[in-house]
């Protein structure tokens, strides 16, 4: 017991003392993204989530919404797989893949924040103000990992430039 | 149609359409062999976060070790010399330095 008491501080010692600035908060927010899309999309096929009057548009836009919020998820962790584990061209395509799931998610958020809590129509009432400060730091959180994958594309894209500009040189260097 | 619902398609078909564009593109780029700079670039920037990850951490451990060296080191020499200034013949005011200088390295560890 006292073993197992003292392997617990030391533990909680490295985790808090020494980890705790890089808990990395996608792993843990995005099941949780993934939990939600999947019991919208299987024990609640019909409901309106997102409050709108029904009709075609309202059930294309529930629709589109629900796919979004399952596939998002999905597609960010194929591409931390791809990323991590394979290499090359798949390892791009895993960036690629990342920044798409990434998107889709900042626009599962928008709309469900749009629909929720920005409508005019329905007002924001005091019950809904920090259900909207949290979503809506969800959002801000999603779109810098949005800015984070551009940013690593572009990186990729650039260093790729130059090594095409090397090799180049080095071909131009072995002609003459 | 209220405001939300119009801005609402627009966002989602928009959410959409991104999101099957970068599946099409991550699927061109995997099977065609136009992306091999980007593919090697894409290897150099993974590795070098890892490799640099490494690095730093084998740099922390083998100045921790050189540190707890040198404080072992500065504690034994500091002992000595407590035990060696009052067999020392030079004059007081190099015997108060010597001192000053000892007590500012048993501070220093």
């Amino acid at each position: 017991m006292h073993s197992l008491l003292t392997r617990l501080r030391v533990w909680a010692n490295t985790f808090f003392d020494e980890l705790w600035r890089l808990i990395p908060a996608q792993p843990i927010l995005f099941p949780f993204f993934f939990v939600g899309g999947v019991i919208t999309l299987i024990w609640y096929p019909g409901a309106n989530l997102l409050r709108w009057e029904n009709g075609a548009t309202a059930t294309y836009c529930m629709e589109l919404w629900k796919f979004l919020a399952v596939i998002s998820p999905l597609m960010v962790l194929l591409a931390w797989w791809m990323i991590i584990y394979r290499c090359g061209r798949t390892r791009y395509a895993g960036l690629l893949i990342r920044l798409g799931g990434d998107i889709g998610q900042l626009f599962v958020l928008a709309t469900y924040l749009l629909a929720r809590f920005i409508d005019p129509t329905l007002g924001l009432r005091d019950d809904r103000i920090y259900g909207l400060s949290v979503i809506l730091g969800s959002w801000v959180f999603v779109l810098i990992l949005v800015a984070r994958d551009l940013y690593a594309l572009w990186f990729v894209e650039q260093l790729a430039s130059k090594l095409r500009l090397g090799l180049n040189e080095d071909r131009r260097d072995a002609r003459r | 149609m209220s405001f939300s619902l119009s801005a609402a398609s627009y966002l989602v078909t928009g959410g959409v359409g991104v999101t099957i564009g970068t599946i099409g593109a991550a699927l061109i780029q995997a099977f065609t062999s136009r992306s091999e700079g980007r593919a090697h670039a894409a290897d150099m920037v993974a590795d070098a976060a890892g490799n640099l990850t490494d690095r730093l951490t084998r740099l922390n451990d083998r100045l921790d070790d050189e540190n707890k060296q040198m404080r072992r080191a500065i504690i034994l020499l500091t002992d000595v010399v407590d035990q060696i200034i009052p067999l020392v013949g030079a004059p007081p005011e190099i015997i108060a330095q010597l001192k000053k200088a000892n007590n500012s390295a048993k501070l220093a560890v």
